[in-house]
């Protein structure tokens, strides 16, 4: 008797395990998205699901189902308009924050042409504006933590989606987030091709060890330098590409902030420095005299996105492929002119 | 007392010399005078970090306590500080012009310690210009206010319509730092300075007859307009010169003038002129100092340290004067 | 001497007028009159503090009009009593205040500028509170040392804005036999503004009078003239 308890409770436990594997396996299959953490894309029979998880709240999750692609759209963060024009979708865009910052000469073209409104910032948002622009939808990033209209709109019938795509922690789960423009737009095949290439093309770049010079990057702000530590997205990027980051061992995944003293201290081998935040060497030192005396400001290459921050800001964090090469140029030592982003500071 | 301060500011100097992060031996010191090599990283460490960021502190404490004396005994009025009269409104407002707006025109060659030199400068002879032809001290006072809130007023609207990166470099300005100054520069300001106390020391007997109240020191035969002149003149020299080389620091300048008051128990100038430039300067070497060993933890700006010790100090100050 | 000629006293419209009248050495005035008639507008005036509406004003033949601060302060003081004493200024340095006419450019004082305070002080009773500081001691003493100020500074002429509301009837008393021993030992001439008239009558000082918009000088009244004379 005991011995059929426990074949029947082996058989059930079974059977169990095998219903949740396959509801996994199917639930595996059918989301679109690979490596992105907050972001889910479903294909329903009317088109198609996304799923927004947010990343510090457990219990909250964006859902809307998007049967047929938006035609007036307010993406508030540079990075959409990036997503938009890789998918040469502008044209659905009908609100910005700031014309200052864009880069896309479609989107100025549209400006121009008063076809899209612009809203200042995503904080203190014209709601008259933005209504006057007709969007369906409002993309926004959440930056101080909360987007203040989300209520207000969703009573107006507009649809607020939040894009994490900031807080993904690694590189591709960023890309990934081509996939929601994809749908808003109705050229999912093409943003899902898209998205293969640049994995491709950025698996395809990495380097395997490090091979370059001492490496520093950031800049003083105040009294202090800030540079990202040790564990931070963009140290992991470093050290992808082969750069030998002098502070790869610190700590935490946000930003170090060491006193003058000791970058002065730490610098004594370093050969590259990135993004000082400016795009010629008079500039840096017209903010921060004392640069002069860095001993990485004279005998080493110094490179920045800032000869043209709103391309690198709108695309980089699409194509982090783009990135990668230029960065494993830089690591290799070859100041070429073919980067994509980056350019030497002189 | 003063024996007591005589002694403290060279230990207090001593301690912000050896405060920083970097361990550098005394020979380094000495070497980076007598042999400096522009190569050797200890010796530029010292000449062009420490010995600037030390003269730096030691000026701009006693400058801005001294300034605040004037002002205090000018107005009778223990609150007052060296910022009443919108000296450095004058050098914000140009910074903020210079760093927020890609207008040309303020776009200077000076870099930011010229622009906010021009700045307080402008607003000082703005300010004597205005007391040319105001009578009461009340009325100079009120001006200087407005002035503040006007030029703080402007700079808002600049802060709405700048991109962040120019917004953050202000705010940084705005928080003031002891380490923009060059060794180059030093002599500069020290030659100011020097020209400037040995000018107030001429202020003493003026200044003690304020003490009374302006309408008993006229009587006595105080010509009040060009003394005023010249006490405006000196403020907006050590504050301007200051707030150009530091961005503004706060509470010092209302705290330390009280400070010394107390622990000198006179109201006699000639020994507050000596105790406020003593006790501005170890204060600021002490507070820096502390920065200094702090900063390999937590990163604070010096504005930080002199609100969270001056703002509780003046409160202290406030009620034993009602008690 | 003080000489007044058709002097007009106000700050927009004239509220006190006097006509011709000299103030000799050697004499103590008692200024009289009801509240908020002017006394203290017009010691201010003679003082030099308010700008007069029309007349003269004329110490020893010169016109206050032509003084400097440095003259005027050599030729008038002005007893303050409305001082209120200053934390950390001892009475002794309050009362070197007074010198600074004559001291030089730092203010520094010689030993007779020292023995001049002396003397004032043990004059006025007040030696015990010279090391005190002034915002320390109680309002009759303070009222006591800002006379004493007045003192140090020797000048001819001494003006006193109701130096007695603090006092007590002793001191009061002591105090204008003390001025009236000043002005006669020392030849000055001392005007003060008053509202004991029992006191200034017992001495016999002549009073200048405000009522109704005027100032005259009396020798001899009687207290109900002199009331009358105020209603």
């Amino acid at each position: 008797m005991r011995f059929f308890l426990v074949i029947l409770l082996v058989i059930l436990a079974s059977c169990s395990r095998q219903a949740k594997q396959s509801q996994q396996s199917e639930s595996k299959e059918a989301n679109l998205c690979r490596y992105s953490t907050y972001l889910s894309v479903f294909k329903t029979n009317n088109g198609y699901l996304i799923r927004i998880q947010h990343p510090d709240r457990k219990n909250e999750r964006f859902q809307l189902n998007i049967s047929s692609p938006a035609n007036d759209l307010a993406v508030l963060s540079a990075t959409h308009i990036g997503m938009l024009s890789a998918l040469n979708e502008e044209k659905r865009i009908a609100a910005i924050t700031d014309i200052r910052y864009v880069y896309s000469s479609n989107v100025q073209k549209r400006f121009k042409q008063k076809q899209i409104v612009e809203l200042q910032n995503e904080q203190s948002m014209s709601v008259d504006q933005l209504l006057s622009s007709k969007s369906e939808y409002v993309i926004y990033s959440a930056f101080s933590g909360s987007f203040s209209q989300e209520k207000r709109l969703k009573k107006l019938g507009i649809h607020c989606i939040p894009n994490f795509d900031w807080r993904e922690q690694t590189a591709l789960g960023r890309a990934e987030w081509v996939l929601l423009f994809g749908v808003l737009s109705g050229k999912v095949p093409e943003a899902i091709q898209l998205f293969r290439t640049i994995e491709v093309a950025y698996s395809r770049s990495k380097n395997s060890k490090i091979v370059s010079s001492e490496m520093i990057s950031g800049n003083v702000t105040g009294d202090f330098w800030y540079a990202p530590a040790g564990e931070s997205f963009m140290a992991e990027i470093f050290r992808s590409a082969g750069l030998n980051y002098v502070y790869h061992q610190t700590k935490g995944t946000g930003s170090v902030a060491y006193s003058r003293e000791k970058i002065m201290k730490d610098g004594g081998k370093v050969k590259i420095w990135l993004n000082p935040g400016f795009p010629t060497k008079k500039e840096i030192i017209r903010v921060h005299s004392k640069a002069k005396y860095l001993p990485f400001f004279n005998n080493s290459s110094i490179f920045c996105y800032t000869h043209n921050s709103n391309k690198y800001w709108e695309l980089s964090t699409l194509r982090p492929d783009w990135l990668m090469e230029d960065l494993v140029q830089i690591a290799a030592g070859k100041t070429t002119k073919n980067l994509h982003f980056y350019q030497e500071v002189k | 007392m003063m024996f007591c301060l005589l002694c403290f500011l060279p230990i207090a100097m001593y301690l912000h010399l050896m405060a920083g992060q970097i361990e550098i031996s005394f020979a380094s010191f000495f070497d980076s005078f007598w042999n400096y090599e522009e190569k050797n990283t200890a010796h530029v460490l010292v000449r062009e970090f420490r010995i600037p960021r030390l003269f730096m502190a030691m000026f701009a404490g006693a400058g801005l306590s001294l300034s605040g004396m004037l002002m205090q005994t000018l107005f009778k009025n223990p609150l007052a500080g060296p910022y009443v009269l919108g000296i450095n409104s004058g050098a914000s407002l140009l910074i903020a012009l210079s760093l927020m707006t890609s207008v040309q025109f303020f776009q200077s060659n000076f870099g930011l310690i010229g622009t906010a030199l021009i700045g307080a400068f402008a607003a000082g002879l703005l300010m004597m210009a205005v007391a040319q032809r105001l009578k009461s001290q009340i009325s100079l006072l009120l001006v200087g206010l407005m002035f503040g809130s006007f030029t703080s007023a402007i700079v808002s609207i600049l802060e709405s319509f700048a991109g962040a990166e120019s917004l953050k470099s202000y705010t940084m300005w705005s928080m003031g730092s002891l380490q923009h100054v060059e060794f180059g520069q030093l002599g500069f300001i020290f030659l100011i300075f020097s020209v400037g106390i040995a000018s107030s020391f001429l202020l003493v007997k003026p200044l003690n007859m304020l003490v009374i109240g302006e309408k008993s020191a006229v009587l006595l035969g105080l010509s009040i307009k060009s003394i005023r002149m010249f006490i405006l003149l000196l403020t907006a020299l050590f504050a301007g010169l200051i707030t150009a080389f530091c961005g503004p620091i706060a509470f010092v300048g209302i705290a330390i003038p009280n400070l010394t008051r107390i622990l000198f128990q006179t109201s006699n100038h000639r020994y507050l002129i000596i105790g406020n430039c003593f006790i501005g300067a170890i204060f600021l070497l002490l507070t820096d100092a502390f920065i200094q060993v702090l900063e390999g933890h937590i990163s604070i700006p010096l504005n930080a340290i002199t609100s969270i010790i001056g703002a509780p100090f003046i409160v202290f100050l406030l009620m034993r004067k009602l008690r | 001497m003080i000489q007044l000629k058709e002097l007009s006293i106000g700050y927009q419209r004239e509220i006190l007028h006097a006509e011709n009248m000299i103030l000799e050495v050697g004499n103590v005035y008692a200024l009289v009159g009801r509240n908020g008639i002017g006394k203290s507008t017009f010691i201010q005036t003679m003082a030099g503090l308010q700008k007069k509406l029309a007349g003269e004003i004329t110490f020893n033949g010169q016109s206050i009009s032509g003084m400097n601060t440095k003259e005027i302060a050599e030729t008038i003081s002005l007893v303050d009593t409305r001082f209120e004493g200053v934390e950390y200024l001892k009475v002794k340095d309050y009362l070197a205040l007074g010198r600074a006419p004559y001291t030089d450019l730092f203010g520094r004082l010689d030993p007779a500028d020292w023995q001049i305070i002396q003397d004032v002080a043990c004059d006025l009773s007040i030696e015990h509170l010279l090391e005190k500081f002034s915002n320390e001691i109680s309002d009759g003493e303070r009222q006591l040392c800002a006379v004493g100020r007045a003192f140090v500074q020797e000048t001819p002429v001494i003006l006193l804005d109701e130096p007695t509301a603090f006092l007590d009837y002793i001191n009061r008393k002591k105090l204008l036999e003390l001025l009236l021993r000043l002005a006669r030992e020392k030849s000055k001439c001392i005007v003060l503004s008053s509202h004991d008239l029992e006191l200034c009558l017992d001495q016999s000082i002549p009073l200048l009078l405000a009522a109704q918009g005027k100032i005259s000088l009396h020798v001899s009244l009687s207290k109900e003239e002199i009331i009358q004379a105020m209603s």
